[in-house]
């Protein structure tokens, strides 16, 4: 279904960011000006190939979700690239970016509020295919019925409202209405961080068959590591706006570079089933505020082997092949 | 604190500013030229031209609102087109009875509601718990006109308890008692529709505020229960209450103008309906004003009462 | 796809516990319908203005008599001589006044709030969704209707205006809007960041489409509670200003107008049954109005239910 259109394709990778930044104002005083800035995401670039899972992973605060959405357009990039097929988004207007977005889709986090508590289940994925023409009368209703059975749902669920659906349901009925425009990237915000133990690895086998079947390209943003692990071809770590080590999936967890990426590990080794737990056990102090970011590299305040320059210069993201990593004094 | 309170008051200018426009824009709409009242069919027209001029009439719109605008800032309100004295001489000798009226229906409102409210949420689901409720509910949805043609019929003309109008007896020498007897029954009704919302309010925040932690704290400290309720209680019900009375003066404003109707008030209220009458459009629209003015200082002093009464708000941001 | 068995209901419901249940009336209308329905005092109040309602639909059947016949005036009621309510100043029946006036209440009542739930719908929707200087400039404007002295501008607009009906709703439709608006604005300002409206726009819904087709009948509900007391407020305005003599004209009758007499004290104390009746429909109106609108608020407000 998905992957009929890649003649399109010009070679080029599916998903292209470069120096992508989003800074939010903060606004105070008597009239309201502006005293500062929230670095939510600051300067990440990367690639993704068609057909393949980058896995995004780093503490709340890190800017990850906020990073997913910013590709996606659903908020506009302060500064920095998005090219998508090989065409630039920003800057399109929203009327532009339109057609694209049948393209290019996301699955939500909390799967209470990703669906419109107001509208039958149906209805609510019938909606984009008739937005987009895409089908018309009777078929529309085929593809529904269809759409939920490939996440495993029973096709009459369709006149349904979202309130009769458990958690992992509804995260399904999240994921059929990603696929109803036969999409090629899907941005996973955290899909299973809100549901019980044994319902992500049925969630997560569902997108691992489903990239199977339909050719999809994922971005796989998760807080845990054993999800990223199972799902990911390779893994990029975000620390307070930043990538701080990105490569290989197997490469990256075998032998991690950054040491930051090492504590996430040493806290929650992956494949550990208790991929709720904080990982704050190993590092010390909390996630320093994205509104005053430490100078230099910006994991030294917490970072066991921090040396002096570590407090002044910032580390780029570099390395040989595909693992990079943003330390100057990496592990190995 | 101070930073919000100059806030407060800046926003407030804008929203003058509305009101002032809003209400001349009405005005202006008026069919009739004001200018007629002042001509006689034995003027030329020169002469006419000249008044018009006087009056400025032919300017557009926008020239005369900044012109009585500023004439307004100056206290100048313009002449009364019924009795062609200054505006503000007319209204200002209704100011005082209807801020008489006013300020002690809102008084009797308070003293009424405030010991009903609690009374009422102590004993929940009580008879009387039950009657203070249907008492709030008969006061919020019966109209003052009725209950004042029903205060009349009963307490004026069947049992001649009180007079059935005006400030004073009609030749008698103007005495406190007197204006207390002719006032208590048009400021009782005037605080029905307000004591019945306050009920409700006072009744609902002490249920909230007497389930909380701190009162079982209170309680286990072991005092007494009338200081658990008057001082740990009653101050923190006390701040949705003080909202309440912003939102009250619009409402006691229209109030005002129909209980001054039923009895002969001699009040803003009834000026305004004499000046309808007679289209005395200056005069309607300095009633307008003033009562808007009122309007928004007691919703800048309800802010500054909230602000005072609860620690916790925070005054930078909106 | 191997494991992709079909699941059925009561599998895997453990996982609903996860977020907090959603305290949002989540699509149960009729959920809701049966809460109301249950709710005996706002039963009550559907049925009196239910028949009000038919009153005011069908009063040319009901109405022993022509409304503007002029006959012998100030007869007092009888059973025997066909005027129930005995008749008024220029010898028409009260009974028959009094039914063709529930047109006037009801039209004014749900007129007025038809217009300003729309107006304030709209301005809400706008400013919650868009934000910025348009959100500024519409809340300052809910400030400015919001200071009004309420029914002293009503008077002077409809003064202005000229009295009648269709000015009264006019006047009223006009300045009810700013707490609707609110209401709505606060609504859209909550759910325009839910997760459903960012899949719509990752969807490629159009502005529009989002905003009145998903966001905004996720938050009309509270409109419904403020809409019903609304009614109430309209109708106690229109027999405020008829009574003043600034609302509905002669010959029409409308509860209100016809309590004008009253103001002379020979009627209020002599002839009761000129005053009396139209006093009890306003506030059986009005009451059963406002028990509805009770009833709405504490099954919508599921905590301040007593």
């Amino acid at each position: 279904m998905g992957g009929h259109h890649d003649s399109e394709r010009n070679g080029g990778p599916l998903l292209k960011v470069d120096g992508l930044k989003k800074h939010y104002p903060v606004r105070s005083g008597l009239f309201g000006r502006n005293t500062g800035q929230v670095k939510a995401v600051d300067g990440v670039s990367f690639r993704l190939e068609q057909g393949r899972t980058l896995g995004i992973i780093g503490e709340s605060g890190s800017g990850k979700s906020t990073m997913g959405r910013l590709i996606l357009q659903l908020e506009k990039p302060t500064e920095g690239g998005v090219t998508f097929q090989g065409r630039e988004l920003t800057g399109m207007t929203e009327r532009q970016l339109r057609p694209m977005r049948t393209d290019m889709q996301i699955v939500f986090q909390d799967p209470y509020s990703s669906l419109n508590p107001r509208k039958r289940v149906g209805d609510q994925l019938g909606e984009p295919i008739r937005v987009h023409r895409l089908l018309e009368g009777a078929a529309v209703e085929k593809r529904v019925q269809e759409l939920l059975e490939i996440v495993g749902l029973s096709g009459h669920y369709r006149n349904r409202f979202p309130h009769e659906f458990s958690g992992g349901q509804r995260q399904r009925i999240g994921i059929a209405r990603a696929l109803a425009l036969n999409p090629k990237l899907i941005v996973c915000d955290e899909p299973v961080s809100a549901l019980d133990v044994s319902i992500q690895a049925q969630i997560l086998n569902l997108l691992k068959d489903l990239q199977g079947e339909l050719g999809l390209t994922y971005l796989f943003i998760a807080h845990g590591l054993g999800a990223v692990d199972y799902i990911s071809d390779e893994i990029g770590v975000m620390y307070l706006g930043k990538l701080v080590e990105i490569g290989d999936s197997a490469r990256l967890f075998g032998s991690p570079r950054h040491p930051y990426t090492a504590a996430l590990l040493a806290s929650n080794p992956p494949g550990s089933p208790h991929d709720r737990r904080r990982e704050e056990s190993v590092l010390q102090g909390d996630i320093p505020s994205p509104l005053h970011p430490p100078a230099g590299c910006r994991f030294h305040t917490r970072c066991p082997y921090a040396q002096k320059r570590c407090g002044t210069e910032e580390p780029v993201l570099t390395g040989e092949g595909s693992h990079k990593v943003a330390c100057h004094y990496p592990l190995h | 604190m101070l930073n919000y309170l100059l806030r407060r008051i800046l926003i407030a200018i804008p929203v003058l500013a509305g009101i002032t426009l809003f209400n001349f824009l009405i005005i202006n709409m008026a069919p009739g030229n004001p200018v007629e009242m002042f001509i006689n069919p034995s003027m030329s027209q020169a002469d006419i031209d000249l008044r018009k001029e006087q009056l400025g009439i032919d300017d557009p719109v926008f020239i005369q609102y900044f012109r009585w605008l500023g004439n307004m800032l100056q206290g100048d309100f313009g002449y009364s087109y019924s009795s062609y004295e200054p505006v503000a001489k007319v209204v200002g000798a209704r100011i005082g009875p209807t801020l008489i009226l006013m300020g002690s229906s809102l008084l009797l409102a308070y003293i009424i509601a405030v010991p009903i409210g609690i009374l009422s949420a102590r004993k929940q689901y009580s008879w009387l718990d039950y009657s203070a409720t249907s008492f709030s509910f008969l006061g919020v949805s019966i109209p003052n006109f009725i209950l004042g043609l029903g205060g009349i019929y009963l307490f004026a003309l069947t049992w001649k308890l009180f007079p059935t109008g005006g400030m004073y007896t009609l030749g008698k020498e103007k005495t406190f008692g007197d204006l207390l007897h002719h006032l208590i029954m048009p400021a009782l009704i005037l605080a029905t529709a307000s004591a019945g919302s306050m009920v409700r309010y006072v009744r609902s925040s002490v249920l909230e505020v007497l389930g909380q932690d701190y009162l079982r704290t209170a309680r286990a400290k072991g005092l007494s229960e009338f200081v658990v309720i008057n001082k740990h209680a009653l101050r923190n019900a006390m701040i949705p209450i003080i909202t309440v009375v912003g939102l009250d003066v619009p409402l006691l404003f229209g109030g005002a103008v129909i209980t001054e109707q039923v009895f002969g008030w001699p009040g803003m209220g009834q000026l305004m309906i004499q000046s309808i009458g007679s289209r005395d459009y200056p005069t309607l629209m300095a009633i307008n004003l003033i009562a808007a003015v009122a309007v928004l200082a007691a919703n800048l002093l309800t802010d500054i009462a909230y602000a005072a009464a609860d620690p916790a708000i925070k005054y930078g941001k909106r | 796809m191997s494991d992709k068995t079909v699941l059925t209901d009561g599998e895997n419901s453990r996982s609903s516990s996860s977020p907090a249940a959603p305290a949002e009336l989540d699509g149960g209308w009729k959920q809701l319908a049966r809460r109301f329905f249950r709710h005996r005092l706002a039963g009550a109040g559907l049925i009196l203005f239910a028949l009000l309602a038919l009153m005011a639909l069908f009063a040319p059947l009901i109405a022993p008599f022509d409304p503007y016949a002029i006959g012998r005036s100030y007869q007092p009621p009888s059973w025997t001589g066909g005027h129930l309510l005995g008749t008024d100043q220029s010898g028409r029946d009260v009974l028959s006044r009094l039914i063709y006036a529930s047109r006037v209440s009801l039209s004014v009542g749900v007129g007025a709030v038809a217009i300003y739930v729309a107006i304030g719908t709209l301005v809400g929707a706008v400013a919650g969704y868009f934000g910025g200087w348009i959100d500024s400039l519409a809340m300052r404007a809910t400030d400015v209707f919001m200071s009004f002295p309420y029914l002293m501008v009503i008077l002077v607009m409809v003064s202005v205006l000229g009295p009648s009906l269709g000015n009264i709703i006019l006047a009223l439709g006009l300045l009810g809007w700013p707490s609707v608006a609110r209401l709505i604005r606060g609504g859209v300002l909550s759910v325009k960041e839910k997760e459903y409206v960012k899949a719509g726009i990752a969807l490629g819904y159009s502005t529009p489409r989002l905003l009145f087709l998903h966001i905004l009948p996720n938050v009309l509900a509270p409109v419904l509670v403020n809409a019903t007391f609304g009614i109430a407020v309209a109708i106690i305005t229109e027999a405020s200003l008829s009574f003043l003599g600034m609302g509905v004209q002669p010959p029409t009758a409308s509860w209100g107008n016809m309590l004008i007499e009253a103001q002379s004290f020979s009627t209020l104390s002599g002839r009761p049954w000129l005053w009396v009746p139209p006093s009890c429909m306003i506030i059986i109106a009005v009451i059963s109005i406002n028990f509805m609108g009770d009833g709405l608020r504490d099954v919508m407000d599921p905590k301040g239910r007593r």
